[in-house]
């Protein structure tokens, strides 16, 4: 038995580790991959300095899990439906388990890194968040700071009362 | 501190810090005031609740996010420690603010009574003190160093942050909702001297490196997308929450599809999801009560109607005081992004609703009206301003109050295209800042020297009324072989970008808001093998053009790009020499018009359609059933310009005489429609 030699190419992290990744999961990285190809050859590796070890181990984790989905449709009326379709409940876990902070960390990262399907699925899942709540539970849930004076605050419920029955 | 810590693991000591500093207040609180005095026992009593609910909050905190994963990971490792299973019963506290509740009670009693409590609230403070600070130093010297052991860097920092931050959130929120007025009470001192010392930490000192709302560090255009995910009801909870959430719940791009008529009846969805059959049933029902309800919109909602117990009347109020609300507040700042209006079977809707409507969605391409109650007068918008240019369904079925008029306006309004909104052409600076995106982006694109960008500016001028084809068509080569980027934005009107010699574009820009694009791409062979185009996700591409796009240039690199936000302002701009600009009019997009059951349409309507040459090259259906006046003439005259139009789509009344297209068309469509009017029914 031989091991078969996958392509790797590497990134570096906010912390300086270095990640080797291969190829056929790399490949979830849109705009980056023609990059990444060059950098086959290439010993250095690509440094990300605004994602941190944690979150490139969940992308990595999330690519692997998801490199034998097709690709997103192109179209804009598929894209509509594949927008509108629930968030799996193992997407749904591994996004939520490490708090907010580590999810906003990941969507910026997505956001980086052109992964579409994460950033879709992440971004669902704030969504659900917000759903259904009042601004100061929504203020509460993120630790939005409420910046609007009494005045302001006013106006704007009035503004947006057509939103309530 | 905890032996040999490192500071980025300690997850202990900066929470501890400001608990101990809280302590060391209260005692000094306790021991100097004078229980006697009610105001300084109130003011106390506050303080303490205050403190202690803190203490609560941090202990809870620790609880959840220290010690439940010490003694999971524990667990996990099969190690037995009875410390860790027994500790953080946060019964004291309870006590301590069940005791504090008491003392408000002492607030109406008489000195002695309130002297005695504060012998009693002293001795438990000074118990608790005992308790609590070996507590706190247990923490540090014994689960510090268990974390150290079993868990790694990576998982205190992690850990660190998340108790930081909850620590911040609980002094956020905790001092918001209960004492609004004693808010930076904790934080610093406040005005009575006597029972405050001064406490230097501020907010940030307790949490430095936290910050504060995850969600502000995203992106526009990513909050843009979860924004996406969310129906307009929350979007309008959205806009409730801070400045930039209301800036973005109300992004233009967000609201393509306006619904109020479902949205009022709670079907909160940016899908379409109206039933007709139900809606055609209801209007049967309704249809002998004749009740008109004509609404005054500078009357107060309450009072503009006299009570009718009906659950229609309420429902109608309930619909149009919705669709007040909007059309005052929200498509002010929404409408440029509308582009479906659904209004169909609304009973609320009159025509100065519509009518304001219209004005605010210039770049509406879906109006549909069907059965409503709207005449001429709602209509009156259309045409002005370019507004409805871009239309392209006009369901009129079952208005049957509309007339020629309405007509002559959609007439008017295909024939015109929307102008940029007035701050976005009249404010000079903006060209002025163009020129320098230009620059900037120019430089950065293509480093050889003889590349420059030549900004047209009266491109934007000429664009705000016409239709514009850009050409590329001047020979270029000799001076700069690379014209590295072809840029155009139009906002709201359809860009027709011809190539025709370019020699090797490499780039083209469209940004989003160019809604219809057309690639002419001319002589093809022309263009270089390193021709690539960027468009973003929503641009509309002629799949005909880019078929024949990729064909002919080998490496082309065809790709949807969403963050190009930069370019949005600009016009349009080509390096090299001038761009040859030419302007002509593009033949309307209608592609579906129903004026099934107008009954009041003649002739002279169908004509003020194809006034001026007008075609509709696009039109691919069309209903006139139970326009009983129009005769064949102007119908011919019609349909003959209506060059895509297959007769299978395209509906009349079966009473015309000489029938021009008895043999192709699909004839009457009310015949068995017994709520619009036809010929033969006699409605």
């Amino acid at each position: 038995m031989y091991k078969k030699i996958v392509p790797q190419i590497k990134l570096e992290t906010y912390e300086k580790e270095v990640f080797e990744i291969d190829l056929d999961i790399a490949k979830k990285f849109g705009k980056l991959v023609p990059v990444l190809q060059e950098l086959l050859n290439d010993d250095k590796p690509l440094t990300i300095k605004t994602i941190n070890s944690g979150t490139l181990k969940k992308i990595i984790t999330w690519c692997t899990y998801h490199k034998d989905d097709p690709l997103p449709p192109e179209d804009d009326d598929n894209r509509m439906k594949h927008s509108t379709e629930e968030v799996s409940s193992w997407d749904d876990k591994f996004l939520q388990e490490d708090g907010q902070a580590a999810l906003f960390d990941l969507i910026s990262a997505a956001h980086t890194l052109d992964i579409d399907g994460l950033l879709d699925v992440a971004c669902k899942v704030v969504a659900t968040m917000i759903k259904g709540k009042a601004p100061e539970e929504i203020r509460k849930v993120f630790n939005i700071k409420n910046d609007f004076t009494q005045q302001e605050e006013d106006q704007v419920r009035k503004e947006n009362d057509w939103c309530e029955d | 501190m905890a032996p040999n810590c490192p500071e980025e693991v300690d997850v202990f000591t900066i929470p501890h810090s400001r608990m101990k500093e809280l302590v060391k207040k209260y005692l000094n609180m306790v021991s100097e005031i004078n229980f006697a005095d009610i105001s300084h026992l109130t003011n106390l009593l506050e303080n303490l609740v205050n403190t202690f609910k803190e203490f609560k909050a941090h202990e809870q905190i620790e609880n959840k996010y220290i010690m439940k994963k010490l003694k999971d990971k524990l667990r996990a490792l099969s190690v037995r420690n009875t410390a860790v299973c027994n500790c953080h019963s946060d019964n004291q506290l309870t006590d301590i603010l069940e005791l504090v509740q008491d003392g408000y009670k002492c607030t109406q009693k008489t000195e002695t009574d309130r002297k005695n409590f504060g012998t009693k609230l002293r001795k438990a403070l000074e118990d608790f003190t005992e308790t609590f600070i070996p507590h706190m130093e247990e923490e540090e010297a014994v689960f510090q160093p268990m974390l150290i052991k079993y868990f790694t860097t990576d998982e205190l920092r992690k850990i660190k942050y998340k108790v930081l931050e909850k620590h911040f959130c609980q002094n956020d929120n905790c001092a918001k909702e209960k004492f609004p007025e004693k808010t930076d009470f904790v934080l610093s001192d406040s005005s009575d001297e006597e029972c405050t010392e001064k406490l230097e930490p501020t907010k940030e000192d307790v949490v430095p490196s936290v910050n504060s709302c995850v969600v502000d560090k995203v992106p526009d255009e990513v909050a843009i997308q979860i924004f996406s995910y969310l129906n307009p009801q929350d979007l309008g909870r959205c806009a409730q929450v801070s400045h930039r959430w209301n800036r973005l719940a109300l992004d233009t791009s967000l609201w393509r599809n306006f619904l109020p008529i479902q949205w009022s009846k709670g079907v909160w969805s940016f899908t379409p999801m109206v039933d007709i059959e139900v809606e055609e049933q209801s209007l049967l029902e309704n249809k002998d009560e004749c009740v008109a309800i004509y609404y005054d919109e500078d009357a107060d909602i309450d009072e503009s109607e006299e009570d009718d117990d009906t659950k229609r009347i309420k429902k109608i109020k309930m619909e149009t005081s919705m669709l007040m609300s909007m059309m005052k507040y929200l498509l002010p700042k929404v409408g440029y992004g509308v582009k479906t209006i659904n209004l169909a079977f609304s009973q609320g809707l009159v025509n100065g609703l519509l009518y304001k409507m219209l004005s605010l969605c210039p770049l509406v391409e879906n109006l549909d009206l069907t059965h409503t109650r709207v005449s001429d007068l709602g209509f009156k918008s259309l045409g002005r301003n370019g507004c409805g240019g871009n239309l392209k369904r006009v369901d009129l079925a079952g208005c049957k109050n509309i007339t020629d008029v309405t007509l002559e306006r959609l007439s008017q309004a295909l024939r015109s295209k929307p102008e940029i909104r007035q701050e976005d052409c009249d404010d000079n600076n903006h060209e002025e800042k163009n020129e320098i995106e230009l620059n900037e982006k120019g430089d950065k694109s293509s480093k050889d020297s003889d590349c420059h960008v030549t900004c047209r500016q009266n491109i934007k001028e000429q664009t705000v009324h016409e239709d514009c084809k850009i050409s590329f068509t001047n020979d270029i080569e000799d001076h700069s072989p690379r014209m590295s980027e072809s840029l155009a934005n139009q906002k709201g009107r359809s860009v027709d970008l011809t190539l025709t010699t370019t020699p090797t574009l490499k780039v083209g820009y469209i940004t989003e808001e160019s809604p219809r694009l057309t690639l002419n791409t001319g002589n093809i062979s022309s263009f270089g093998q390193r021709t690539s185009l960027c468009c973003p996700k929503n641009c509309c591409f002629d799949t005909a053009s880019v078929k024949h796009f990729d064909q002919h240039s080998k490496n082309m690199n065809f790709k949807c790009l969403t963050d190009i936000n930069e370019w949005t302002k600009i016009c349009a701009v080509k390096h090299g020499h001038e761009s040859e600009i030419i302007c002509d009019n593009l033949e309307c997009g209608l592609e579906y018009l129903s004026l099934s059951g107008c009954s009041h349409i003649t002739d002279k309507g169908i004509r003020a359609l194809v006034i001026d040459q007008q075609t509709f090259p696009s039109l691919q259906f069309l209903d006139l059933s139970g326009c009983d006046k129009v005769t064949s003439l102007a119908l011919t005259d019609l349909v003959s310009v209506c060059t895509s139009l297959d007769h299978q789509f395209l509906y009349y009344c079966d009473n015309v005489t000489a029938d021009p297209y008895s043999d192709s068309a699909s004839g009457c469509q009310n015949l068995e429609c017994p709520t619009r009017a036809c010929c033969r029914t006699g409605c």
